[in-house]
């Protein structure tokens, strides 16, 4: 069989680099961005330089680095830049594993020929238009498999773009920690360490006699033979749970009526549960956003403390913080809602008092609802919260194109 | 139409005054009245209401053949929609290419650039939208308005080429 060519994307320091396009402003300067949950998500080039890192919690980093710029997670930019980054790798092929919101696969396997240039240029190439586009810059890994594309690609940080083939994989396996590689956690390292396996390539040349007898679970097995080079680990070209679930509307006349906007963003809310529960997964955290006339937008972003997708939940804890982004006297726009942090709905394991009364009778009540809809049409039911704005805005056609507002131009 | 003691029901509301409240409101949206008895009745918004959500589902037209009349502005205006922003003109540079002071610009990141293009750069001062000009090969930027100096631009300091702008009334 042909050996796969499979390629890895990682977007370096993603959230903060977003931010410093959206901002020219933050451009060179040391940015870390996760303010709003007091733990650092990600850190700009310049603040990894200063010595930002994992390790260091948001206090210290703070305390350490007085020059440092905090910001709020803007997980609506966040998520376009990265459906961008898909959609520009799927110029190239069709085959693109959505793994992350700020990683994704592709299999470029025999579009050499296709388009006339050597596998390397072709990474290249879709490299740089990703770079050109997006602003941001790649890490890119090619390899034989996903495993080893993702070791690859981030071998050189940042912008870099590594190779790994069977010539010289062992010498990369050779410099990396077991634990470095792709779903071996600490725990699993340390396991690994009293079996004296200390860098990735000890695990890769252990024998499958070894693997079986030491009865590694599939996972680890995968692993193993990725290692060695073989393909096993399949992309998933159709994501199973997605990512997250946003759910916005522009209203016309715009308003400033606390009522009306939060009438619209009641029935964003809506219909965001409406496809959570088509798709049965129930979210553990929403963010929701609030755009200006003037073309700016806040956003609060909120934990669901039970994995939920009844809108009644959802509705309860935006309207305590609704207040923290409206605003008296301004107009809006529009208004949004994404749901994420998804889990399957059968992986749902119902706490036993309580709560689970409760959430046994909303799904009772939505089940109802979405068989109503499947009668009458979408949000033939809907809460009272959501009835102003279903029947009095129009709203503006439901294919929307979003482009990133970058701000003022002399 | 349900009674008002229906509605306690329904709602579970322990006074009937609650349920004339939630009645009220709904006459104050227009969705349902009150007859001479004071018994609720429809009003023509429920049915608007039908309408509403054929109107969601598509570009819903009652004449099928006026279809093909329509555009998708969004399209129209963008030509590769992974790659281009949004910017708001500031001041009167480019006047004379008319284009004005509230306008919206749309530009494309990473694209070919050439002499003639309107590009939009971002330098120390910030995004700057001028006409790309050349000279014995070198890159200089131009206003659109005689009063405003030619700008000299630093190496990848241009960064994209407008694609189109547009200007809304009210």
């Amino acid at each position: 069989m042909k050996d796969k060519v499979i390629l890895h994307f990682d977007g370096d320091s993603f959230f903060a680099s977003v931010e410093q396009v959206m901002n020219y402003r933050l451009k060179g300067k040391p940015v870390v961005t996760g303010g709003e949950r007091g733990a650092i998500t990600s850190a700009s080039y310049e603040a990894k330089k200063l010595g930002v890192n994992r390790g260091i919690t948001m206090q210290e980093a703070k305390r350490l680095f007085p020059g440092l710029v905090v910001l709020r997670g803007d997980y609506l930019s966040y998520s376009i830049f990265a459906s961008r980054m898909y959609n520009i790798v799927r110029e190239f092929t069709p085959l693109v594993d959505e793994y992350s919101i700020d990683e994704c696969f592709a299999d470029v396997t025999g579009l050499d020929k296709a388009y006339g240039m050597s596998y390397e240029e072709l990474a290249l190439k879709i490299k740089s238009r990703l770079e050109a586009s997006l602003g941001v810059t790649y890490g890119v890994g090619m390899a034989p498999n996903k495993v080893l594309a993702k070791v690859a690609s981030k071998h050189h940080k940042p912008a870099g773009f590594t190779v790994i083939s069977q010539k010289n994989r062992e010498d990369f396996l050779r410099e990396l920690p077991v634990g470095k590689v792709w779903g071996i956690g600490p725990s699993s390292s340390i396991a690994l360490a009293k079996l004296n396996i200390f860098n990735a390539l000890d695990f890769a040349n252990k024998s499958f006699a070894w693997i079986e007898s030491h009865k590694l679970t599939k996972p680890f097995q995968e692993m193993w033979h990725e290692l060695r080079g073989e393909y096993v680990k399949e992309l998933n070209l159709v994501s199973d749970i997605p990512h997250s679930i946003i759910k916005s509307r522009t209203f016309s006349p715009h308003s400033n009526d606390r009522a009306v906007v939060f009438s619209q963003l009641s029935k964003n809310i809506e219909a965001a549960c409406i496809k959570a529960r088509r798709n049965d997964v129930r979210a553990k955290e929403v963010y929701f956003y609030l755009k200006t006339s003037n073309f700016t937008y806040k956003g609060f972003e909120l934990p669901l403390v039970n994995a939920t997708s009844s809108p009644t939940d959802i509705i309860r804890v935006v309207k305590e913080y609704f207040d923290e982004v409206y605003q008296k006297g301004v107009t809006y726009r529009a208004t949004g809602v994404s749901l994420r942090k998804f889990v399957q709905e059968d992986e749902i394991v119902e706490d036993l008092f309580g709560e689970s009364v409760e959430v046994e009778k909303q799904k009772k009540i939505f089940e109802v609802v979405d068989s109503l809809a499947g009668k009458y049409g979408e949000q033939s039911v809907y809460l009272g919260s959501s009835m102003h704005a279903l029947l009095n805005t129009r709203n503006v056609p439901h294919k929307t194109i979003d482009l990133p507002f970058l701000g003022k131009v002399k | 139409m349900p009674s008002i003691s229906e509605i306690m029901k329904v709602c579970k509301l322990a006074s009937r005054s609650s349920a004339f409240y939630v009645v009220n409101k709904l006459v104050e949206e227009g969705i349902v009245d009150k007859d001479s008895q004071g018994k609720i009745v429809p009003t023509g918004k429920i049915h608007e209401l039908k309408l509403l959500g054929s109107i969601r589902a598509g570009f819903a037209s009652p004449a099928e053949e006026e279809l093909a009349d329509t555009i998708s502005i969004g399209e129209h205006l963008i030509r590769h929609k992974e790659s281009s922003y949004l910017l708001q003109v500031e001041g009167d540079s480019m006047i004379d290419a008319g284009i004005h002071e509230g306008d919206m610009v749309i530009f494309e990141r990473g694209a070919d650039v050439k002499g003639g293009d309107i590009v939009v750069a971002l330098t120390e001062d910030g995004y700057t939208l001028k006409y790309l000009r050349k000279k014995n090969g070198k890159p200089y930027l131009e206003p659109a308005n005689e009063n405003y100096p030619n700008i000299y631009p630093k190496e990848g300091q241009i960064i994209g080429v407008v694609t189109a702008t547009f200007r809304t009334y009210k």
